[in-house]
């Protein structure tokens, strides 16, 4: 199930409090982990900052190219949304505290998005 | 002196935000500060008398100063020509060829590309003469450089810190751009997604609430890279790098003051 793909990285990655897949062509979160702390409309915001961020299929926010990662880090918050390869409108939200391991995180996260976007 | 050029040099040696590379010290990213405004500049805050090695890449040329005077070169890697009839000559403001010739070989110097790092020893020639030489000041009005730059902003100093973490970069403030610097190519892929895409990509900016932030967005640029947008309170650097690099980038953001 989604669910446990997302609290096993959740296990993994401790820093990161909130693991939700989301759909960005309802920009809609379709599932998180069972720890997420957010409350409904937090998820809502979070979607539509990840449809801000890399920007709808068709529609980059930035450049001619179609992102598959984006970072945002403030002193405070880090946060990532990754893109599925092959399903562009499949997105991982990853809200995080600044300490991540960043690298380490994509490496994991990435196979996770895909297990779930490929429904496997 | 004039108080302005008092206050820049107190400001530069006041500086806390000095960079380092295997323990030498870095004065230029190979465009900023100049090359030669850097090298004008250690001449011009060193009193006593000194060997400066300069190296950029695997180039690398010594000169002698001291009383704030360039004295003259002594040694030069095997990669920059017409040397040797400077080896030792000390400078005077009388001798047009010799000085035109040292202007060529520090422009082959700076020719060079990467970060710039000088290294200070004890001269082991032409250091005894004390009045030889054509002051810093004098130099750069006789090759017209501009000496005195004003101090870097705590971006612009983020930004020469990372530079072997990106490819070009445009600094913003008020909304307009005031400075730039990179790869040609990937520069203009970044002032296109500027001028284009920049609506759209405030938007993303106003997720950084706090006054200090970076975005990074791997492959925006599409076949020319990513881009990353680093914010201050009054400042905001686009930046264009290698999507390995996006970790790298981030990391130095959240080491670095800003």
């Amino acid at each position: 199930m989604a669910t446990d793909e997302l609290d096993d990285l959740h296990s993994k990655f401790p820093q990161c409090e909130t693991l939700a897949f989301a759909d960005l062509s309802t920009e809609m979160i379709l599932v998180t982990n069972s720890a997420a702390p957010q409350a409904r409309e937090a998820l809502d915001a979070l979607c539509a900052d990840a449809a801000k961020s890399l920007g709808k299929p068709g529609t980059p926010n930035f450049g001619d190219g179609e992102s598959d990662t984006a970072l945002i880090a403030t002193r405070d918050q880090l946060t990532i949304f990754l893109r599925a390869d092959g399903e562009p409108t499949d997105v991982l939200c990853c809200v995080c505290t600044p300490d991540l391991d960043v690298p380490a995180f994509l490496l994991a996260a990435r196979p996770t998005l895909q297990k779930i976007s490929n429904g496997s | 002196m004039d108080k302005t050029i008092l206050a820049q040099k107190l400001a530069a040696l006041s500086s806390a935000g000095d960079t380092f590379a295997n323990g030498l010290r870095v004065i230029s990213d190979g465009a900023e500060p100049p090359v030669l405004t850097a090298i004008l500049s250690e001449v011009d805050m060193t009193v006593l008398p000194r060997k400066l090695t300069f190296k950029m890449g695997e180039s690398e040329i010594t000169l002698v100063a001291g009383g704030r005077r360039l004295r003259g070169l002594v040694k030069a890697s095997k990669d920059i020509k017409g040397v040797i009839g400077h080896l030792g000559k000390a400078l005077n403001r009388d001798d047009g060829a010799l000085l035109e010739g040292l202007r060529g070989i520090i422009d082959q110097f700076s020719a060079t590309s990467g970060r710039m790092t000088v290294e200070s020893d004890e001269p082991d020639a032409m250091g005894g003469q004390t009045d030889a030489g054509i002051t810093a000041a004098d130099l750069a009005e006789i090759w017209m450089v501009e000496l005195n730059s004003a101090p870097k902003s705590p971006l612009q100093q983020f930004l020469r810190d990372s530079a072997d973490l990106s490819d070009a970069w445009v600094v913003m403030a008020d909304g307009a751009e005031t400075t730039h610097h990179g790869d040609g190519e990937k520069l203009n892929a970044l002032k296109d997604a500027l001028a284009n895409k920049w609506a759209t990509f405030s938007e993303s900016v106003d997720q950084l609430t706090g006054e200090s932030g970076i975005i990074a967005l791997n492959n925006a640029l599409g076949d020319q890279g990513s881009i990353a947008i680093v914010k201050t309170s009054n400042e905001a650097a686009v930046i264009c790098y290698s999507t390995g690099n996006m970790a790298d980038l981030h990391n130095a953001w959240s080491a670095s003051s800003l």
